[in-house]
Protein backbone atom coordinates (compact mmCIF):
# COMPACT_ATOMS: atom_id res chain seq x y z
CA UNK A 1 0.00 0.00 0.00
CA UNK A 2 1.26 3.58 -1.10
CA UNK A 3 1.92 6.25 1.40
CA UNK A 4 -0.59 7.94 -0.51
CA UNK A 5 -3.62 5.76 -0.32
CA UNK A 6 -2.64 4.85 3.34
CA UNK A 7 -3.28 8.78 4.68
CA UNK A 8 -6.37 8.54 2.38
CA UNK A 9 -8.04 5.55 4.53
CA UNK A 10 -7.07 7.49 7.43
CA UNK A 11 -8.54 10.53 6.45
CA UNK A 12 -12.05 8.75 5.05
CA UNK A 13 -12.65 6.60 8.44
CA UNK A 14 -15.84 7.69 9.94
CA UNK A 15 -15.33 7.00 13.25
CA UNK A 16 -12.19 9.38 13.77
CA UNK A 17 -12.98 12.85 15.43
CA UNK A 18 -10.72 15.87 15.03
CA UNK A 19 -7.62 15.41 17.41
CA UNK A 20 -9.08 18.66 19.15
CA UNK A 21 -12.04 18.02 19.72
CA UNK A 22 -11.76 14.20 21.10
CA UNK A 23 -8.70 15.91 23.45
CA UNK A 24 -11.55 18.19 25.01
CA UNK A 25 -13.67 15.68 25.45
CA UNK A 26 -11.47 13.24 27.09
CA UNK A 27 -10.57 16.18 29.64
CA UNK A 28 -14.17 17.23 30.07
CA UNK A 29 -14.34 13.11 30.92
CA UNK A 30 -11.65 13.85 33.87
CA UNK A 31 -13.02 17.22 35.09
CA UNK A 32 -16.47 15.04 35.59
CA UNK A 33 -14.86 12.81 38.44
CA UNK A 34 -12.68 15.71 39.71
CA UNK A 35 -16.32 18.32 40.37
CA UNK A 36 -18.47 15.40 40.61
CA UNK A 37 -16.03 13.78 43.31
CA UNK A 38 -15.98 17.14 45.01
CA UNK A 39 -19.69 17.75 44.58
CA UNK A 40 -20.69 13.65 45.95
CA UNK A 41 -18.00 14.68 48.79
CA UNK A 42 -20.23 17.43 49.60
CA UNK A 43 -23.46 15.22 49.73
CA UNK A 44 -22.26 13.24 51.75
CA UNK A 45 -21.07 15.10 54.41
CA UNK A 46 -24.21 17.72 54.15
CA UNK A 47 -26.17 14.75 54.95
CA UNK A 48 -24.30 13.85 58.55
CA UNK A 49 -24.63 18.26 59.45
CA UNK A 50 -28.39 18.63 59.53
CA UNK A 51 -27.22 22.14 60.94
CA UNK A 52 -25.85 23.05 57.22
CA UNK A 53 -29.40 23.64 56.21
CA UNK A 54 -28.73 27.00 58.27
CA UNK A 55 -25.57 27.58 56.51
CA UNK A 56 -27.23 27.06 52.98
CA UNK A 57 -29.36 29.83 53.81
CA UNK A 58 -27.32 32.21 53.98
CA UNK A 59 -25.77 31.93 50.74
CA UNK A 60 -27.27 34.71 48.40
CA UNK A 61 -30.00 32.92 46.10
CA UNK A 62 -30.95 35.62 43.96
CA UNK A 63 -27.15 36.17 43.23
CA UNK A 64 -27.15 32.19 42.19
CA UNK A 65 -30.32 32.65 40.37
CA UNK A 66 -28.75 35.61 38.37
CA UNK A 67 -25.52 33.71 37.75
CA UNK A 68 -27.31 30.90 36.73
CA UNK A 69 -29.01 32.85 34.12
CA UNK A 70 -25.73 34.65 32.89
CA UNK A 71 -24.58 31.64 32.55
CA UNK A 72 -27.26 29.72 30.64
CA UNK A 73 -27.15 33.00 28.49
CA UNK A 74 -23.59 33.00 27.63
CA UNK A 75 -23.80 29.10 26.80
CA UNK A 76 -26.88 29.99 23.48
CA UNK A 77 -24.17 32.49 22.62
CA UNK A 78 -21.45 30.20 22.57
CA UNK A 79 -23.41 27.74 20.39
CA UNK A 80 -24.47 30.65 18.41
CA UNK A 81 -20.95 31.27 17.74
CA UNK A 82 -19.81 28.11 16.77
CA UNK A 83 -23.09 27.80 14.25
CA UNK A 84 -22.05 31.10 12.42
CA UNK A 85 -18.54 29.88 12.57
CA UNK A 86 -19.44 26.47 10.43
CA UNK A 87 -21.08 28.41 8.00
CA UNK A 88 -17.86 30.87 7.92
CA UNK A 89 -20.05 33.87 9.13
CA UNK A 90 -16.79 35.50 10.79
CA UNK A 91 -19.10 38.91 12.03
CA UNK A 92 -21.61 37.10 13.33
CA UNK A 93 -19.59 33.99 15.13
CA UNK A 94 -17.12 37.21 16.55
CA UNK A 95 -20.09 38.85 18.22
CA UNK A 96 -21.57 36.12 20.15
CA UNK A 97 -18.25 34.90 20.99
CA UNK A 98 -17.91 38.55 22.31
CA UNK A 99 -21.10 38.17 24.38
CA UNK A 100 -20.44 34.82 25.61
CA UNK A 101 -17.13 36.82 27.29
CA UNK A 102 -18.92 39.50 28.31
CA UNK A 103 -21.53 37.38 30.19
CA UNK A 104 -18.90 35.24 31.84
CA UNK A 105 -16.79 38.70 32.93
CA UNK A 106 -20.31 39.88 34.69
CA UNK A 107 -20.30 36.15 36.42
CA UNK A 108 -17.31 36.65 37.79
CA UNK A 109 -18.21 40.14 39.24
CA UNK A 110 -21.85 38.84 40.51
CA UNK A 111 -19.54 36.15 42.06
CA UNK A 112 -17.08 38.29 43.63
CA UNK A 113 -19.71 41.16 44.74
CA UNK A 114 -21.08 37.81 46.52
CA UNK A 115 -17.25 36.63 48.23
CA UNK A 116 -17.43 40.23 49.29
CA UNK A 117 -20.73 40.24 51.17
CA UNK A 118 -19.83 37.07 53.05
CA UNK A 119 -16.29 38.33 54.19
CA UNK A 120 -17.72 41.11 55.45
CA UNK A 121 -20.06 39.04 57.63
CA UNK A 122 -16.92 37.27 59.16
CA UNK A 123 -17.53 34.69 56.68
CA UNK A 124 -14.43 32.59 55.82
CA UNK A 125 -13.11 29.10 53.81
CA UNK A 126 -12.28 28.65 57.56
CA UNK A 127 -15.47 29.51 59.21
CA UNK A 128 -16.76 25.99 59.07
CA UNK A 129 -16.57 22.74 56.98
CA UNK A 130 -19.61 24.31 55.37
CA UNK A 131 -17.86 27.32 54.40
CA UNK A 132 -15.09 25.57 53.32
CA UNK A 133 -16.94 23.66 50.88
CA UNK A 134 -18.60 26.19 49.50
CA UNK A 135 -15.59 28.24 48.57
CA UNK A 136 -13.39 25.68 47.67
CA UNK A 137 -16.47 24.38 44.95
CA UNK A 138 -17.31 27.36 43.70
CA UNK A 139 -13.88 29.10 43.47
CA UNK A 140 -12.62 25.85 41.58
CA UNK A 141 -15.45 26.84 39.83
CA UNK A 142 -14.80 30.24 39.02
CA UNK A 143 -10.92 29.00 38.25
CA UNK A 144 -12.55 27.41 35.59
CA UNK A 145 -14.75 30.56 34.30
CA UNK A 146 -11.16 32.34 33.73
CA UNK A 147 -9.40 29.53 32.02
CA UNK A 148 -12.57 29.67 29.92
CA UNK A 149 -12.62 33.60 29.45
CA UNK A 150 -9.02 33.31 28.04
CA UNK A 151 -9.61 30.41 25.88
CA UNK A 152 -12.75 32.26 24.24
CA UNK A 153 -10.68 35.72 24.07
CA UNK A 154 -7.88 33.66 22.18
CA UNK A 155 -10.42 32.23 20.40
CA UNK A 156 -12.32 35.21 19.45
CA UNK A 157 -8.96 36.57 18.15
CA UNK A 158 -8.77 33.57 15.97
CA UNK A 159 -12.68 34.24 14.72
CA UNK A 160 -11.50 37.63 13.90
CA UNK A 161 -8.71 37.31 11.64
CA UNK A 162 -10.78 34.15 10.14
CA UNK A 163 -8.27 31.66 10.82
CA UNK A 164 -8.57 27.96 12.89
CA UNK A 165 -12.99 28.54 13.39
CA UNK A 166 -12.95 24.76 14.37
CA UNK A 167 -12.11 26.25 17.87
CA UNK A 168 -14.93 27.74 17.97
CA UNK A 169 -16.14 24.44 19.13
CA UNK A 170 -13.54 23.38 21.31
CA UNK A 171 -13.75 26.59 23.07
CA UNK A 172 -17.71 26.03 23.36
CA UNK A 173 -17.45 22.10 24.92
CA UNK A 174 -15.41 23.77 27.72
CA UNK A 175 -17.94 26.60 28.28
CA UNK A 176 -20.61 24.50 28.19
CA UNK A 177 -19.06 21.78 30.94
CA UNK A 178 -18.71 25.10 32.99
CA UNK A 179 -22.07 25.93 32.87
CA UNK A 180 -23.14 22.26 33.00
CA UNK A 181 -20.83 21.87 36.90
CA UNK A 182 -22.99 25.55 38.37
CA UNK A 183 -26.39 23.82 36.95
CA UNK A 184 -25.73 21.19 39.92
CA UNK A 185 -23.39 24.05 41.98
CA UNK A 186 -26.34 26.06 42.42
CA UNK A 187 -29.36 23.76 43.64
CA UNK A 188 -26.56 22.38 45.75
CA UNK A 189 -25.37 25.48 47.70
CA UNK A 190 -28.24 27.92 46.81
CA UNK A 191 -31.56 26.44 46.85
CA UNK A 192 -31.61 23.42 48.62
CA UNK A 193 -31.62 24.90 51.56
CA UNK B 1 -19.94 20.70 6.15
CA UNK B 2 -16.67 19.58 6.15
CA UNK B 3 -15.85 16.24 7.20
CA UNK B 4 -14.85 16.75 10.79
CA UNK B 5 -17.86 18.48 11.63
CA UNK B 6 -20.65 16.81 13.75
CA UNK B 7 -23.64 16.80 11.62
CA UNK B 8 -26.23 18.85 13.81
CA UNK B 9 -29.16 18.08 11.38
CA UNK B 10 -32.04 20.15 12.36
CA UNK B 11 -30.50 22.37 15.21
CA UNK B 12 -30.45 25.78 13.83
CA UNK B 13 -30.33 28.92 16.14
CA UNK B 14 -34.14 28.91 16.45
CA UNK B 15 -33.67 25.78 18.41
CA UNK B 16 -30.94 26.67 20.28
CA UNK B 17 -33.16 29.19 21.38
CA UNK B 18 -36.04 27.38 22.36
CA UNK B 19 -33.16 25.50 24.37
CA UNK B 20 -32.46 28.04 26.23
CA UNK B 21 -36.35 29.09 27.01
CA UNK B 22 -36.66 25.71 28.34
CA UNK B 23 -33.50 26.11 30.54
CA UNK B 24 -34.44 29.21 31.98
CA UNK B 25 -37.93 27.89 33.22
CA UNK B 26 -36.09 25.13 34.62
CA UNK B 27 -34.58 27.06 36.39
CA UNK B 28 -37.81 29.09 38.06
CA UNK B 29 -39.13 25.55 38.38
CA UNK B 30 -36.02 24.18 40.61
CA UNK B 31 -36.49 27.64 42.47
CA UNK B 32 -40.36 26.65 43.24
CA UNK B 33 -39.47 23.44 44.19
CA UNK B 34 -36.62 24.39 47.00
CA UNK B 35 -40.00 26.27 48.42
CA UNK B 36 -42.26 22.64 48.47
CA UNK B 37 -42.50 22.17 52.46
CA UNK B 38 -41.97 18.09 51.72
CA UNK B 39 -38.05 17.85 51.69
CA UNK B 40 -37.85 14.46 50.04
CA UNK B 41 -40.46 15.84 47.48
CA UNK B 42 -38.46 19.11 47.18
CA UNK B 43 -34.60 16.96 46.98
CA UNK B 44 -36.04 15.06 43.80
CA UNK B 45 -37.50 17.76 42.63
CA UNK B 46 -34.51 20.41 42.55
CA UNK B 47 -32.02 17.16 41.01
CA UNK B 48 -34.46 16.01 39.17
CA UNK B 49 -34.62 18.99 37.47
CA UNK B 50 -31.05 20.09 37.25
CA UNK B 51 -30.17 16.66 35.64
CA UNK B 52 -32.74 17.30 33.34
CA UNK B 53 -31.03 20.87 32.48
CA UNK B 54 -27.31 18.93 32.57
CA UNK B 55 -28.31 16.30 30.04
CA UNK B 56 -30.36 19.07 27.58
CA UNK B 57 -26.68 21.09 27.50
CA UNK B 58 -24.58 18.28 26.87
CA UNK B 59 -27.36 16.44 24.36
CA UNK B 60 -28.10 19.87 22.14
CA UNK B 61 -25.24 22.40 23.32
CA UNK B 62 -22.32 20.02 23.16
CA UNK B 63 -24.25 17.93 20.69
CA UNK B 64 -23.38 14.77 22.57
CA UNK B 65 -26.38 13.21 20.92
CA UNK B 66 -24.82 13.23 17.59
CA UNK B 67 -21.19 12.80 18.20
CA UNK B 68 -19.20 9.63 17.52
CA UNK B 69 -19.28 6.40 19.52
CA UNK B 70 -15.78 6.98 21.13
CA UNK B 71 -16.77 10.59 22.04
CA UNK B 72 -19.45 8.89 24.50
CA UNK B 73 -17.91 6.23 25.43
CA UNK B 74 -15.25 8.94 26.75
CA UNK B 75 -18.06 10.53 28.86
CA UNK B 76 -19.44 7.42 29.68
CA UNK B 77 -15.88 6.17 31.41
CA UNK B 78 -15.87 9.86 33.52
CA UNK B 79 -19.79 8.84 34.80
CA UNK B 80 -18.91 5.51 35.89
CA UNK B 81 -15.29 6.15 37.27
CA UNK B 82 -17.45 8.47 39.30
CA UNK B 83 -20.13 5.96 39.60
CA UNK B 84 -17.49 3.72 40.98
CA UNK B 85 -16.06 6.08 43.65
CA UNK B 86 -19.31 6.88 45.02
CA UNK B 87 -20.00 3.35 45.92
CA UNK B 88 -16.65 2.70 46.81
CA UNK B 89 -16.92 5.48 49.80
CA UNK B 90 -20.41 4.91 50.24
CA UNK B 91 -19.76 2.30 53.44
CA UNK B 92 -17.62 4.14 54.93
CA UNK B 93 -20.09 7.32 55.09
CA UNK B 94 -22.94 4.01 56.14
CA UNK B 95 -20.36 3.59 59.03
CA UNK B 96 -20.01 6.89 59.70
CA UNK B 97 -23.74 7.33 60.29
CA UNK B 98 -23.89 4.09 62.73
CA UNK B 99 -21.36 5.65 65.03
Amino acid sequence: MSASTATNTVETEPMLAPHGRLGMWMFLASEVVVFGGLLASYIFARLRHSSWDEFASQTMTSIGCINTVLLLTSSLFIVLSHHWAERKDIKKSGKYMLWAILLGVLFLVFKGYEYQHEFAKGITPLTNLFWSYYFFITGLHALHIVIGLVINALTLREIRKGQNLQRVEVAGLYWHFVDVVWIFVFPLFYVAS
Amino acid sequence: MSSDQVDMGHLTPKTYTIIWAILLGLLFLSLFAGMVKSPVLATVMIFGVAIIKAVMVMFYYMHLKVEIVYVKVAVLAGFLALFFFVVGVYPDVVGQFSK
